[in-house]
């Protein structure tokens, strides 16, 4: 280690040769990170629907809001059937876009409720 | 038209020599009709591939001496069928002085090279940048740069891209996308990691212009000199002979790529 420590500052020509430069400015452009995706999931004022559909609040407040809306439109789509009692099953979306471990509450939810309906399915 | 190739390091023993020889038997072994230019004044490429100096009757020194001497007139066959060398002698470096005074001097090798009929010339040039590597510059559409694993040879790749830029009339930045030059790691040992880690790091903007095959050091490589063979037929089962093996048919991917090149042909003695 210490004889590493002894190359720190010392600079070779090709180092300081102008084409290394730019290459190296150039790598450094495309390894340098992305922008982070939105971090305003985790602040305290919660974003609104509107907000989430226009990209802000990450894929977690996304895919949460494309569960709901297709489950919504299922429900739609089953009361409107002919022959189909309506029942209330209105999915009431939150005012506001919950903390992600209310999101991941919700998914967890809704993955539990499709695995009952499968063994529904298969024991009907 | 032949693809000719300058293998330049203007410092010494980086393995300019060992790598025009070898890539030069590997491509003929390969079925690419060949040509050496020997344009090192101390003859080692020559001497290297079986050739005496004493008993040449023409060499590179009488090209740069006697205006419009072709290199045809000068090229002899090697003990590999496909591959030719133009030989050096020690007179080439009095001759490279002579020259000095003569216009369009840069320009003599390119002109002698006209109308040769190789798949490929290889030009080993002296450890220097003085009229002989200039013209090999000149000459050349491609540049392989042997480069041995330490920071003087950086350096020295440092000046050399400087000239190539000179002489080729290119930026620096044309130079890297016209994928004019390829870095070659030589007399590679994993043993020395610091100085490894420390050189790889600095060529780490030219990984896109380095080789990936990597000439390992080896002993064969000198012992090959002695016996005066490519290492394909000293010892075609040691690491240089493999490595070697893997620059060739890396060096023809690249070259398939730039100028679309016919598919592989087959190999002549099978040995790649």
């Amino acid at each position: 280690m210490a004889k590493k420590k002894q190359f720190a500052g010392k600079k070779t020509k090709l180092a300081r040769l102008p084409l290394t430069q730019a290459l190296t400015s150039q790598a450094e452009a495309i390894l340098s990170p992305p922008p982070r995706p939105s971090l305003s999931l985790f602040i305290p004022e919660p974003l609104t629907w509107d907000e989430v559909s226009s990209g802000r609040g990450g894929p977690l407040a996304v895919a949460f809001l494309f569960l709901v809306r297709e489950l919504a439109d299922l429900t739609l789509a089953l009361q409107s059937s002919p022959g189909t009692v309506a029942a209330n099953h209105r999915i009431h979306l939150p005012d506001r876009v919950p903390q992600p471990s209310g999101i991941m509450q919700a998914l967890r939810q809704a993955r539990q409720s499709l695995r009952d309906l499968q063994s529904l399915l298969l024991h009907s | 038209m032949s693809h000719i190739v300058a293998i330049i390091n203007q410092k010494g023993g980086t393995g300019k020599t060992t790598t025009t020889l070898n890539l030069g038997a590997a491509l003929a072994y390969q079925g690419y009709r060949t040509l050496i230019v020997d344009l090192d004044p101390q003859g080692h490429t020559s001497i290297g591939i079986g050739i005496e100096p004493d008993v040449i009757a023409a060499s590179m020194a009488d090209i740069l001496l006697v205006p419009k001497k072709r290199i045809s007139e000068v090229a002899m066959p090697t003990y590999i069928l496909g591959l030719d060398i133009a030989p050096a002698h020690i007179h080439l470096a009095r001759a490279a002085e002579q020259v000095y005074t003569r216009v369009f001097r840069e320009a003599i090798l390119a002109n002698a090279l006209k109308d040769v009929d190789y798949d490929f010339v290889l030009i080993d040039c002296p450890p220097s940048l003085g009229v002989l590597t200039t013209n090999s510059l000149y000459a050349c559409d491609f540049i392989v740069i042997p480069c041995q694993i330490s920071r003087y040879s950086l350096d020295g790749l440092a000046d050399l891209l400087t000239t190539v830029e000179t002489v080729k009339n290119v930026s620096m930045e044309d130079l890297f996308q016209e994928d004019l030059f390829r870095i070659l790691l030589t007399m590679f040992d994993k043993r020395n990691s610091i100085t490894n880690e420390y050189i790889l790091e600095q060529l780490k903007p030219y990984r896109e212009k380095t080789f990936a095959a990597l000439i390992m050091k080896n002993e064969a490589l000198n012992q090959a000199q002695i016996a005066q063979k490519a290492i394909f037929d000293y010892e075609p089962r040691c690491s240089g002979s493999m490595d070697y093996s893997k620059l060739c048919l890396e060096f023809l991917e690249i070259w398939r790529k730039r100028n679309s090149l016919p598919a592989k042909r087959p190999s002549l003695q099978g040995c790649l």
